[in-house]
């Protein structure tokens, strides 16, 4: 609390209820924290202090991955604290929801707290987490966790509004492959597992396509509570992840890479300017009827997607263009209802009942749609560019996973994609205006 | 009547509710007995869930031919006259071929399992 030592604490705890933070240089600004929020305005908190030059004078504790939170051995001294909940000082800091959310992520509970050095709990609070950390740890077989913890312990662990999971995930190379939306894939129930923790990406390379899946996982995680942050060779990303686009591509430069752009809404002049004056026209060498010619069908994709998906997120898209192989590229996701999940609600069933990737080739069909009026005809025209276009289209909806090249489709086994991700790939250099003949038939 | 799309929804023709916007203006135009020119000068893109509820819908409530010739598009860039010809097509079939729905919903229903 200010006043306590010489430099206010940039974090206090201030009682059972409430944690409270205050800083020198903010007194004005002191605020109480409470409510699914507060962990998360905590951290940040932190990670605001963390990056304040100055002498050491805060002590965090916890790990230092904790919280995607930036800082220096020279600058903080960090205590590994695995999985534990701990007192400071007279006030307590403790895991929220009991035993139950030590369980549930194991040893990768990593509270954090940030004291000033000088204070007197300091040493005490140090010691203390330490030896409640011990006892937690300290295995009696045969015997529920909960009864492992002394009463004084158990009542903190009770009591406890604040817990932090702070996860890492590893997932090397995020490719435009199956084995690479398999990742994100499993990432996304990770976070559904996971409500209230700090979830941190570790990556050697991610398509852009994974970003902008990310960047929607980063969104729905958000509304529960979870943190979602991205740490790359490149440096570390916490929010929002539009500028990371292009550091997967290093020697492509910022020019070519189209950085996400979210669509909540049916929003012609939004969709059109995107698609239109950021993406296609990154392929210099179309002409703008032929860049009129491409928008039309691959805008389809957002309009499908807002009108059926009713996704939580909106439509989320980036792109990239690569110039040495002209290749032009696309990716949408939206989180909301699949192409196999919308059929099936259509007809009264369950998704699981109806074959995937046969429900996404249905709807790839002139004039077939699950709303009772003349529609259906987006997805076709779509099937119709590509053939005609020499492009290549990957469509991940539920359990579907679909190769589209020519004539030739592809169906693949997946593990199920909480929503629809479109990949779409042209080569600029096939791109020709229709000849006139009857395209869609 | 003559509707310039450009000044009605700017640039671009892309959402499903200006189509709908746009549709009702034509009912009303075709329930008058007028005839309705829907120019497409300056537009840069145009989907099929903007050219449904404009033009398709309009099968399901008139007679086709009465659609076709009453509801005309000017200054339409071939690929845009393309769209427009195919969502037509498309809405005679659905109005006025219950074959084709009946083979549609055959399709649908031989994906489940269930």
């Amino acid at each position: 609390m200010p006043g306590e030592s010489r430099v206010a604490p940039a974090i206090g705890i201030a009682d059972n209820a409430r944690v409270q933070y205050a800083h020198q240089a903010i007194e004005d600004e002191q605020a109480f924290l409470s409510g699914s929020g507060s962990f998360f305005r905590l951290r940040r908190r932190v990670g605001e202090v963390a990056q304040r030059p100055g002498p050491a004078d805060h002590v965090l504790v916890g790990d230092k991955r904790t919280a995607g939170v930036r800082f220096t051995h020279g600058f903080l001294d960090c205590v590994h604290l695995p999985s534990v909940c701990f007192q400071v000082g007279r006030d307590r800091f403790r895991c929220k929801k009991g035993l139950s959310a030590l369980s549930a992520v194991s040893e990768r509970l990593e509270p954090i707290v940030c004291l000033p050095r000088e204070a007197d709990g300091y040493r005490r609070a140090v010691s203390d987490v330490r030896s409640v950390h011990e006892r937690v740890k300290s295995p009696r077989r045969g015997r529920r966790r909960r009864s492992r913890v002394g009463n004084g312990e158990q009542r903190l662990v009770s009591e406890s509004r604040y817990a932090m999971a702070a996860v890492v995930e590893q997932l090397g190379r995020i490719d435009l492959t199956d084995d690479g939306v398999a990742k994100l894939i499993a990432l996304a129930a990770r976070l559904d597992a996971l409500p209230e923790a700090a979830v941190t990406v570790e990556t050697d390379f991610a398509y852009n396509g994974a970003f902008a899946v990310l960047e929607a996982l980063r969104l729905r995680a958000a509304a529960r509570g979870t943190t979602l942050s991205v740490r790359m060779p490149q440096g570390e990303y916490t929010r929002p992840f539009t500028a990371v686009v292009g550091f997967g591509c290093p020697g492509s430069g910022g020019a070519t890479t189209i950085p996400i752009r979210r669509f909540t809404a049916d929003d012609s002049a939004a969709i059109g300017g995107f698609l239109l004056d950021e993406w296609v026209r990154r392929a210099r060498r179309l002409s703008s009827v032929e860049c009129q010619y491409v928008v039309g069908p691959v805008a389809e994709i957002f309009a499908n997607g807002l009108t059926h998906a009713r996704s939580a997120v909106g439509v989320l898209a980036c792109g990239q263009f690569f110039p040495a192989k002209e290749h032009l590229h696309l990716s949408v996701v939206d989180l909301g209802i699949t192409i196999p999940g919308s059929l099936a609600a259509a007809r009264g069933r369950r998704e699981e009942s109806i074959d995937a990737s046969r429900a996404v080739a249905w709807a790839f069909e002139p004039g077939h749609s699950t709303l009772q009026t003349s529609r259906g005809l987006g997805l076709a025209i779509l099937r119709t560019f590509i053939r005609e276009s020499g492009a290549t289209l990957r469509v991940y909806s539920g359990r579907a996973s679909v190769r589209i090249h020519g004539d030739s489709w592809e169906a693949h086994a997946a593990r199920r994609f909480p929503g629809t991700l479109i990949d779409l790939e042209l080569p600029t250099a096939e791109v020709r205006l229709p000849d006139g003949r009857e395209r869609y038939d | 009547m003559t509707i310039s799309l450009r000044e009605q929804f700017g640039e671009f023709a892309l959402s499903a509710d200006q189509g709908r916007c746009l549709g009702e203006q034509v009912r009303e135009a075709l329930q008058g007995g007028e005839v309705s020119v829907l120019d497409f000068a300056g537009i840069r893109s145009v989907i099929s869930a903007f050219l449904n509820p404009a033009i398709g819908e309009l099968y399901g409530t008139f007679p086709a031919d009465v659609v076709d010739d009453r509801v005309r598009v000017i200054n339409a860039s071939p690929v845009q006259e393309q769209s427009v010809e195919l969502v037509r097509s498309n809405a005679r079939r659905y109005y006025h071929d219950p074959e084709f729905r009946r083979a549609q919903d055959a399709a649908l229903e031989e994906l489940f399992s269930d």
